[in-house]
């Protein structure tokens, strides 16, 4: 509606034009509300796959600074948040691909599976037990929520990350492989260590308890 | 034959990756003899049922945990203050 040139936003903000972009882009220009409308869930979500609140805290701001730097990017086809959470995703894998490099020796010794579950036979030395449970009214549960917490919690680092990458972002071994660094084989390997220690910890946590 | 630890490597692989025909048939031809086997294979997708619901169930406000898990009055000040610090030194 009005005749005045688009070129550069003058500093008096009383004009229509100036209202109007501060009005849509209020959310984005107002970096305060954004880590109070998003910042207990991105946190949350970090949360979950750090399993660490320093590290996860770290994410959320890296995230918000990026985020600030590109938002003339944000084209507003997403919402703000799903735009937000793929930043974080991307933060968080690229801590995961950091890290993989530090924590090579201290994992590789957990994969020597000292823990083993069978005998000499291959045949199981603790037999698996029969989980009886709803997966959804089980996760109502305060006290498996800990368990399950406290379980992931125990898996040495790189194993936590690689089990991680699978089961929560969903990711393919191909891509896995490439970030942790190993082998498909050896990713098999970590994996499948991941499950055996999982089950095991939350068999003898949960599952043996509630059995009687 | 395969015996149970091999039977339980086998598991972990296939829901990674879709297992040979090869692999299939000696898996079906131990867990038709083997419950614990059998017991380890619910196991391991009730695992990954659950991991996944955990995840989603991040969004939530819902969920018994999340009341636990949020910003910290000081981390959100901190992640304020380096926003404005990154505004204002660009």
């Amino acid at each position: 509606m009005k005749e005045s040139p688009a070129d550069k936003p003058s500093s008096f903000t009383s004009s229509t034009s100036g209202l109007s972009f501060a009005e849509t882009n209020r959310q984005l220009v107002a970096p305060e509300t954004w880590v109070d409308d998003h910042g207990d869930y991105l946190f949350r979500f970090a949360w979950k796959r750090l399993q660490n609140r320093e590290i996860a805290e770290d994410m959320v701001q890296e995230t918000y600074l990026e985020a600030l730097k590109g938002f003339k990017t944000f084209r507003g086809d997403a919402s703000e948040r799903t735009w937000l959470i793929s930043i974080l995703r991307h933060k968080i894998v690229d801590y995961f691909r950091k890290s993989s490099r530090e924590d090579l020796v201290e994992d590789e010794r957990s994969l020597d599976g000292s823990e083993d579950s069978f005998d000499e036979n291959g045949k199981w030395a603790i037999k698996p037990l029969n989980w009886k449970y709803d997966p959804k009214s089980l996760l109502e549960k305060k006290e498996f929520w800990q368990i399950l917490k406290r379980c992931l919690g125990e898996l040495p680092q790189r194993m936590a990350h690689t089990f991680t990458l699978r089961e929560l972002e969903e990711l393919g071994s191909a891509e896995i492989s490439q970030i942790v660094g190993i082998s498909l084989n050896n990713l098999s390997v970590v994996l499948y260590r991941a499950r055996m220690k999982l089950r095991r910890c939350l068999e003898i946590n949960w599952f043996e308890q509630k059995a009687g | 034959m395969l015996n149970c630890r091999e039977a339980s490597q086998l598991i972990s692989e296939s829901l990674d990756k879709p297992l040979t025909l090869r692999q299939r048939m000696s898996l079906k031809a131990h867990l038709l003899m083997c419950r614990y086997c059998t017991r380890f294979q619910r196991q391991m997708l009730f695992l990954r049922d659950i991991i996944r619901r955990a995840a989603h169930q991040e969004t939530g406000d819902a969920g018994p945990e999340s009341s636990d898990i949020s910003l910290t009055l000081e981390a959100r000040k901190r992640i304020k203050d380096a926003m404005k610090r990154t505004s204002l030194g660009e």
